[in-house]
């Protein structure tokens, strides 16, 4: 061994040198991530957004658009419990509302102009909009006697004024007696008739929907005074979380003060209320987790090279890789997940044992850190490279967080390389213990080679035996605090969310053909209901411009339908002529040739509806458009499924599409790993040869597959995380079976640089094992499998390698 | 059509003003055809009241309950015959009034100090609460202070015009809230005693509604299932 030339630049100042680069490197990235909501913990976040898949679109619109904006106040006077504070509830509605930047809309009931506009807008079209709604209806009660064909139109007449009988005997029927003369086929009570259910469904629990307050009743008979707020900006971001929440707290503060005879409370419900509190939690729980993964990292570091003087140098070129690969990530990427940044963080840590390795073959005095990087360059460049080319791989999948990990992890591998290679020259050899052991050079031999196979086997058979289940959850990977989710039930139920509907979304590239698709499952549900099942959605109030021609072309095709209906009333015992507006109305919309232009009449009709009815359909202009129903269970499952897929009816809980989504990516994943390791493997033969390079895949990969049954055993799903988590340690265990078989490698140097390596991931990521994050905990045990059983087989190769021979 | 909504219903002739036209050929003012209402027959002051009429309020006042089985006959302008209704009335002091109708199809009615409630058979209600709907606060304090006997509260809401004597009495009521007497037009009550015989809304378009009264059964007893079945359920200080 030669000795080293002298260093042309003093030690001193090429720590300074690097730590200015770590400065200036933290400087950037403390501006960088700084910048509106870079570092994110949102679930969404982890799904592609330039997607084309819908349901992911999907599940976007609903978490930020108009459902997610969606907010739910439930007031109550702790003094009174037995009375709604109404009056307190609009004045708390008046204050939120006066907050525009924070709430988009707030309703505590209708008011007397809101009422005006609504029926306004349907009295004025009452002929137009709801004749052929109630046409249809018609149809279906002939359907249900089970006629065939057209109705005729004496039947039509003659049901109609019975209809209109039964309504005269009605309590209302008084109050409606100037309306009756232009509307004998009660098309603007048979609306009010469906609004009343929508509004039931969407305002309140039916045991108080009232014009100007909304009231319902708690399981405890508590009586809450509801307001329904849309907030203004994404659910998920901060401006629709803090400040919402400041505003409605200030806006309590002023009615406590306005109503101080009244104890008033209040209880509430959103997406931005568990988007705030899953940010805190994961927030605080990754913060302490990572902290001490990271701190036990320091602490087993410090105690193996007992001096801290070499603890910093190794750990200064990592801190500054780690700080600039994430100011790159942050110019990729818009916003960056916090589940990235902390796998990503202790994955460039783990490159600490680059530099445990290099100071293993110094010697002070003797030989300098020059020279034993020189010697050992190969087996660092390739430790290296297995790793990045493994992670580089991750970035060309669609998924944020494989990218984002993968980039970070691949840039923070390659400059905490660089920077060892780049600082380490210009320091003299560091005074650590020297690693016991001989200075033999491991060989694969047979020794290794045949309970290598028999271990390879054994573990095949186990991976069959195990038969692993290959699933994701997206549920996993959020992070529910049941209490909270009790309370947002329980929230939402007051608001008239029951038990027995489920909302399907009706989907189409545009709103007028999302109508037809959503006209075309109204028909089915009407077919199918029966007893108490409802269906629940903006159809049954407009209809679409196929039924609007279909009404059209029937009562022109049965031009005596007029006459019918008068001979009808006459015989019911009404004066047919009084009728007489009505016929002219009729007549006017069989001459036109209008037909409703849902893309101008729902803006118009949005602007006219009470706020939880204005989220039934998407936002005008978004892609792809949707109508939402609440369907009671039972009646949803009596529609054939080819007919739900002929309607685009989908379940709003996009939950198992989503799963599908995310196997399609972590399949996407394996494959693209898979390429990756494939192709550094075949480098590694080429460069170590048959013998060498056999054992450096083959331990990494037997670990892999005996982390894999393992798994399969204890009855864990295997999805995206897991094999992210097979891909991490198999890089990890690829830098030790190279570290080890290297033909310049000295063993024991080798195997101290190995165990602390080892040890250290072990610990990080077993301390990531109390995460109370399934995913994270799922991925962090298959790390811990796979670099465990890595260290275990490099400690008995070398132990089968280095036993005489004969023995 | 069994599950209109009152609110909405009643929203409809606030929100159509087109509707307030059209008003019956040839039909009778109030005041031609019921000549209660006659400038000389109203009563401005409730603090010097007619004897008969202070009278007719004080055994008014009496009844804690009563039951008054009835029929309703609505007159309106697009029919030829009445349509004809039956039912029975139950009146609580505290618990308020209960229109129970049976036929042609049976809903029950509940008209209290906290609003309206629509029931239907099968249990599902409409409820409107007074304070949310001033039209029907004047409903309400019609009929709860005439029953009550508490001629103050009755001022209040509406003109009042008597005539008669406390075996044959008649009173015209007059809301004076214009959208209720849209909606109810005058109200005319006519009875002998503490006995009322008749109800009639008159309304403006010449459509009538009256309810003849059956002789009262007088402070009955109410059960709980009667309660539970006619009465607003957890009403405050019910019987």
């Amino acid at each position: 061994m030669q000795s080293a030339a002298p260093p042309r630049l003093a030690p001193w100042r090429a720590t300074l040198a690097l730590l200015a680069f770590l400065a200036a490197g933290l400087a950037v990235l403390f501006g960088v991530q700084h910048a509106h909501r870079r570092v994110t913990v949102d679930v969404l976040d982890l799904l592609p957004s330039d997607q084309t898949d819908p349901s992911i679109v999907l599940a976007r619109q609903g978490a930020t658009g108009r459902p997610g904006r969606a907010m739910f106040i439930a007031l109550y006077d702790a003094k009174n419990l037995t009375k709604p504070p109404l009056a307190a509830a609009r004045q708390l509605a008046a204050e939120l509302r006066a907050r525009p930047q924070l709430f988009a809309d707030v309703f505590s009931g209708f008011d007397a102009a809101a009422r005006q506009r609504l029926t306004g807008f349907f009295f004025d079209r009452r002929v137009a909009l709801r004749l052929p709604v109630w046409f249809e209806a018609k149809q279906q009660q002939w359907r249900d006697e089970k006629k065939t064909g057209d109705p005729e139109p004496a039947w039509l007449g003659s049901t109609t004024a019975d209809d209109l009988r039964d309504f005269l005997a009605t309590p209302d029927a008084m109050a409606m007696s100037d309306l009756i003369p232009r509307d004998p086929l009660l098309l603007l009570p048979t609306f009010l008739n469906e609004l009343a259910d929508l509004t039931s469904a969407g305002l309140s629990t039916g045991a108080g929907s009232e014009d100007s307050g909304l009231s319902a009743a708690g399981p405890e008979g508590v009586q809450f005074a509801l307001i329904h707020a849309q907030i203004a900006n994404s659910p998920l971001e901060d401006r629709g979380q803090a400040p919402v929440f400041a505003a409605l707290e200030e806006g309590v503060a002023k009615i406590r003060k306005a109503f101080p005879d009244s104890d008033l409370k209040y209880r509430n419900g959103g997406t931005n209320k568990l988007a705030a509190e899953t940010r805190r939690n994961v927030q605080s729980e990754l913060s302490l987790l990572s902290n001490l993964s990271l701190g036990s990292i320091v602490l087993l570091l410090l105690a193996a090279f007992r001096r801290p003087a070499v603890f910093l140098h190794l750990l200064l070129p990592i801190a500054a890789a780690t700080a600039w690969g994430w100011v790159v990530c942050f110019l990729f990427f818009d916003r960056v997940h916090m589940l990235s940044i902390i796998f990503s963080t202790i994955l460039v840590g783990v490159a600490v044992d680059y530099g445990i390795l290099t100071l293993g073959y110094g010697q002070p005095g003797q030989v300098g850190l020059r020279d034993a990087l020189r010697r050992i360059r190969l087996t660092l460049i390739m430790g290296c490279l297995t790793s990045v080319g493994g992670f580089m791989f991750m970035v060309l999948n669609e998924l944020p967080l494989l990218k984002q990990m993968g980039l970070s992890v691949a840039l923070g591998l390659i400059l905490a390389l660089s920077l060892y290679f780049a600082y380490l020259p210009w320091m003299p050899a560091l005074p650590i213990p020297q690693a016991k052991g001989g200075d033999k050079i491991f060989d694969p031999n047979r020794r290794v080679l045949w309970p290598g196979l028999a271990v390879a086997v054994v573990a095949l058979a186990a991976l069959w035996l195990a038969q692993p289940r290959w699933r994701d959850d997206l549920r996993s990977l959020q992070q529910e605090n049941p209490e909270l989710m009790r309370e947002e039930r329980a929230v939402r139920a007051l608001f008239g969310r029951s038990t027995d509907d489920t909302f399907f979304l009706n989907i189409a590239p545009d709103l007028p053909a999302a109508l037809s698709k959503l006209e075309a499952l109204n028909r089915q549900l009407a077919a199918q209901r029966s007893g108490p099942e409802k269906y629940l959605n903006i159809a049954r109030v407009l209809p679409s411009p196929g039924q609007t021609a279909a009404c059209r072309a029937y009562f022109q095709a049965h031009s005596d339908f007029a006459e019918e209906l008068k001979k009808a009333f006459d015989e019911a015992g009404f004066d047919a002529e009084s009728f007489a507006s009505f016929f002219a109305d009729f007549d006017g919309f069989l001459r036109s040739d209008q037909l409703p232009e849902p893309a101008k009449l729902l803006p118009e009709l949005r602007a006219v509806l009470p706020l939880p009815l204005q989220n039934l359909w998407s936002d005008d202009g978004a892609v792809p458009a949707w109508f939402a129903s609440a369907v009671s269970k039972s009646l949803i499952a009596k529609i054939p499924a080819d007919a739900l897929r002929a309607a685009s009816a989908m379940p709003l809980d996009q939950t198992e599409t989503l799963n599908a989504a995310l196997a399609r990516y972590r399949e996407a994943a394996f494959r693209l790993a898979g390429y990756g390791l494939i192709a550094l493997s075949l480098v590694v033969l080429a460069l170590y040869g048959f013998k060498r390079g056999g054992f450096m895949i083959a331990l990494p990969a037997v670990s892999a597959v005996i982390a894999t049954a393992v798994l399969g055993f204890l009855g864990r799903d295997l999805g995206l995380l897991q094999v992210v988590g097979l891909l991490l340690g198999i890089c990890l265990s690829s830098d030790y079976s190279i570290f080890l078989a290297s033909p310049g490698s000295l063993p024991r140097n080798a195997r101290r640089s190995i165990r602390l390596s080892a040890a250290t991931t072990l610990l990080s990521f077993g301390v990531l094992l109390f995460s109370s994050n399934p995913a994270l905990q799922g991925l962090c045990l298959t790390v811990v499998l796979v670099v465990g059983g890595s260290l275990v087989f490099c400690e008995v190769s070398q132990a089968l390698a280095s036993r005489p021979a004969g023995e | 059509m069994k599950f209109l909504h009152p609110l909405l219903l009643s929203a409809v002739l606030a929100a159509t003003p087109g509707l307030r036209a059209e008003p019956p050929l040839g039909a009778p003012t109030a005041s031609e055809a019921f000549p209660v209402y006659a400038d000389a027959n109203r009563v401005a002051d409730p603090a010097r009241l007619p004897a008969a009429l202070r009278s007719v309020f004080t055994r008014l006042a009496e009844a804690d309950t009563a039951v008054i089985p009835f029929v309703e006959n609505r007159r309106m302008g697009i029919i030829k015959k009445p349509v004809e209704l039956t039912g029975t009335m139950r009146y609580s002091r505290k618990a308020g009034l209960s229109i129970a109708y049976e036929s042609p199809k049976p809903r029950v009615l509940i008209i209290d100090d906290v609003g309206l409630i629509e029931r239907q058979p099968d249990g599902r209600e409409r409820r409107i609460a007074t304070t949310d709907r001033p039209e029907l606060a004047v409903l309400t304090t019609i009929y709860l202070n005439l029953l009550r006997g508490k001629p103050a509260g009755l001022f209040g809401a509406c003109e009042v015009f008597f005539i008669g004597n406390a075996s044959g009495w008649q009173m015209g009521l007059i809301p004076k809230d214009e959208s209720l007497r849209r909606h109810t037009g005058r109200v005319l009550i006519g009875g002998a005693a503490r006995e009322i015989a008749q109800i009639s809304n008159l309304l403006e378009n010449g459509d009538r509604r009256t309810l003849r009264l059956s002789k009262s059964e007088i402070d009955a007893k109410f059960s709980s299932s009667i309660i539970q079945s006619y009465f607003r359920t957890n009403a405050p200080g019910k019987e």
